[in-house]
């Protein structure tokens, strides 16, 4: 059976916003730009080629003023702004399209340690990726690969018929996790 | 007049709203998918606006609009997508961009997208607003917004959409812009939907949205505007002083915007030079940015005539990013009676969004909106740029704010 039957001619190149995520089959690529202390979640079921990428800012919704800024937007346009939220909402809007959640991987990149503010809490970069792993784990979805941490940006695109997760730095040099 | 956070963030979503119709009726019409990238409240000059459009060879298309509120809508696309559109709406128009038809498809696109825009925020105000037949604008040089924004004054004076300085040069007249940038799915490309409703308008809406206790005079955010534009003169001097290299302002603003859109004012390509923290009334995150060539150059007249290695332009730019962001906040601090102190600054040479990202992640702890304050110094030989942005805390910023109210008033 073909799961997906509407697949544009060309690859479809989709772009993900800061707070966003959004779910792609197919030949298409997630691209996401410009992750510093954000955390980059890409999950993929390449049995189904259904893959999500979200680019989330913090950690959790919990304690957040949520009247003044609903988590989730438009239906069209779901936010991905904390990663709880973010993990919840990409694995339900995968399995809306096909995926099959006891297949999904998930690969994180992202939540590095650019700067060094005074103020109070830093090491966000790094609580969003402990975040990341603790949302994963209590749905059971496996991390296959990371590349998190260091002091630098990074830019991604997931391929989504392979799960690849390609991560570009400043300057061209590209890791493919 | 008074404004206050709570209009400005109706404001925000109410445009945001608005621009997802007109996207939607855009995609009904051509077939052509965009989204909504950011949509920003913009306290600026009718030059700064212009500037936007000239930096960007935008092609518009004007419409006025009258009843529960008053104003003009302006919807401008770039150039070459506009001529793709337009070829999806009438076939054949692209063979002659400049013809009838081609003009006469992007006002008949302009009317259904700005109409849409529009129809929200008579929802909201549960008033009906009319649109008047839309004008197109080939974007020429210094006057693409003068019907805009002079609408009402003969002599430029532009006395009813200027929020004040009404004394002022009418391109240096303050307006509120709301500012939306649509983007297809698929890239950068994409088009602006901008409003500017009048003077009266904006009392109007504030009335329906706004929270009173919070107000402040509109005059406080025109003050804290100019006091921005001034500290963009002042590191722009410095800049010159320090570099022998004649420098200008090119853009000088004040926005809000939600907070996430903020990194999406940069791009993916690679930027150096420094970040800070400064700290009193307001506290906040600076980042002076150059492209690699800029940066390169920028070191090259701070050290004539020497073969610098790597460490000595670090230190270099290190040294350029302190001296204009203290010629950029020096002037902060006397104007709103406070004291601000900066940080040490610290190097960087990286993805731009993603240098910006930390900046924004720390202030999203507390706050879901953000006061971007962006400039552009530039010499007039394209030799370098260089682009400021300033994130001060939003409350600490409504504290500053209140200090300047006495004044405005």
């Amino acid at each position: 059976m073909k799961v997906y039957t509407t697949d544009p001619p060309t690859p479809k190149r989709i772009k993900v916003g800061v707070a966003e995520y959004a779910v792609g089959e197919g030949k298409s690529t997630l691209v996401t730009s410009g992750l510093g202390s954000c955390v980059g979640i890409a999950l993929a079921d390449t049995d189904a080629g259904v893959a999500g990428l979200a680019h989330a800012m913090l950690p959790s919704s919990a304690g957040r003023d949520l009247e003044a800024a609903p988590v989730e937007a438009a239906d069209d346009r779901p936010a991905g702004k904390y990663v709880d939220t973010a993990v919840a909402g990409l694995l339900d809007a995968m399995a809306d399209r096909g995926a099959d959640p006891s297949r999904i991987e998930a690969r994180l990149a992202g939540g590095s340690a650019m700067f060094e503010f005074s103020s109070a809490g830093g090491g966000v970069g790094e609580r969003n990726v402990a975040a990341a792993k603790a949302a994963l784990e209590a749905r059971t979805v496996p991390i296959v690969a990371t590349d998190v941490g260091g002091d630098y940006g990074r830019s991604l695109t997931l391929e989504v018929g392979s799960g690849a997760l390609s991560v570009r730095r400043a300057h061209g040099d590209t890791r493919v996790i | 007049m008074n404004l206050d956070v709570e209009s400005l963030r109706t404001f925000s979503s109410l445009a945001h709203s608005g621009a997802e119709e007109a996207a939607d009726s855009l995609a009904t019409l051509t077939g052509f998918d965009s989204r909504v990238a950011v949509t920003k409240v913009e306290m600026s000059t009718r030059s700064d606006v212009e500037q936007e459009f000239r930096e960007r060879d935008l092609v518009s298309v004007h419409i006025g609009f009258s009843g529960g509120i008053d104003g003009r809508t302006v919807l401008a696309f770039d150039r070459d997508r506009a001529v793709s559109l337009v070829d999806a709406l009438v076939p054949g128009a692209a063979e002659d961009p400049a013809s009838d038809l081609a003009t006469s498809g992007l006002k008949e696109l302009g009317n259904i997208m700005l109409g849409g825009f529009i129809d929200g925020w008579a929802d909201f105000l549960g008033e009906r607003i009319d649109i008047t037949t839309p004008t197109y604008v080939e974007l020429d040089a210094d006057r693409s917004l003068a019907d805009v924004i002079d609408a009402d004054g003969a002599d430029g004076a532009s006395p009813d959409i200027a929020l004040g300085g009404g004394a002022r040069k009418a391109d240096q007249t303050h307006v509120l812009a709301f500012q939306n940038h649509l983007e297809t799915v698929d890239e950068e490309a994409g088009f602006y939907i901008y409003m500017l409703p009048t003077r009266d308008s904006v009392r109007r809406i504030v009335d329906a949205a706004g929270d009173g206790d919070d107000a402040l005079p509109v005059e406080t955010f025109t003050t804290f505007s100019q006091m921005i534009t001034e500290g963009s003169g002042q590191a722009s001097a410095d800049l010159t002083t320090m570099t022998g290299i004649n420098t200008d302002v090119d853009v000088s603003r004040l926005s809000f915007v939600p907070i996430e859109g903020v990194p999406m004012q940069l791009t993916d390509e690679a930027r150096q030079g420094v970040v800070l923290e400064f700290t009193g009334t307001p506290s906040g995150y600076i980042a002076i940015l150059f492209d690699p060539e800029s940066a390169e150059s920028v070191a090259d007249a701070l050290m004539p005539g020497m073969d610098a290695d790597p460490a000595m332009r670090k230190s270099a730019i290190q040294e350029i990013g302190n001296i204009v962001t203290s010629g950029f906040l020096d002037g902060w601090a006397d104007t709103l009676g406070t004291t601000i102190d900066i940080s040490p600054p610290t190097y960087v040479d990286d993805i731009g969004s993603a240098i910006v990202d930390p900046l924004v992640t720390e202030l999203a702890r507390t706050q879901e909106y953000a006061f971007l304050i962006d400039s552009a110094i530039a010499t007039p030989d394209e030799t370098f740029t260089c682009d400021i942005y300033a994130l001060p805390d939003e409350q600490e910023l409504r504290t500053a704010f209140e200090r300047l109210a006495p004044e405005a008033n």
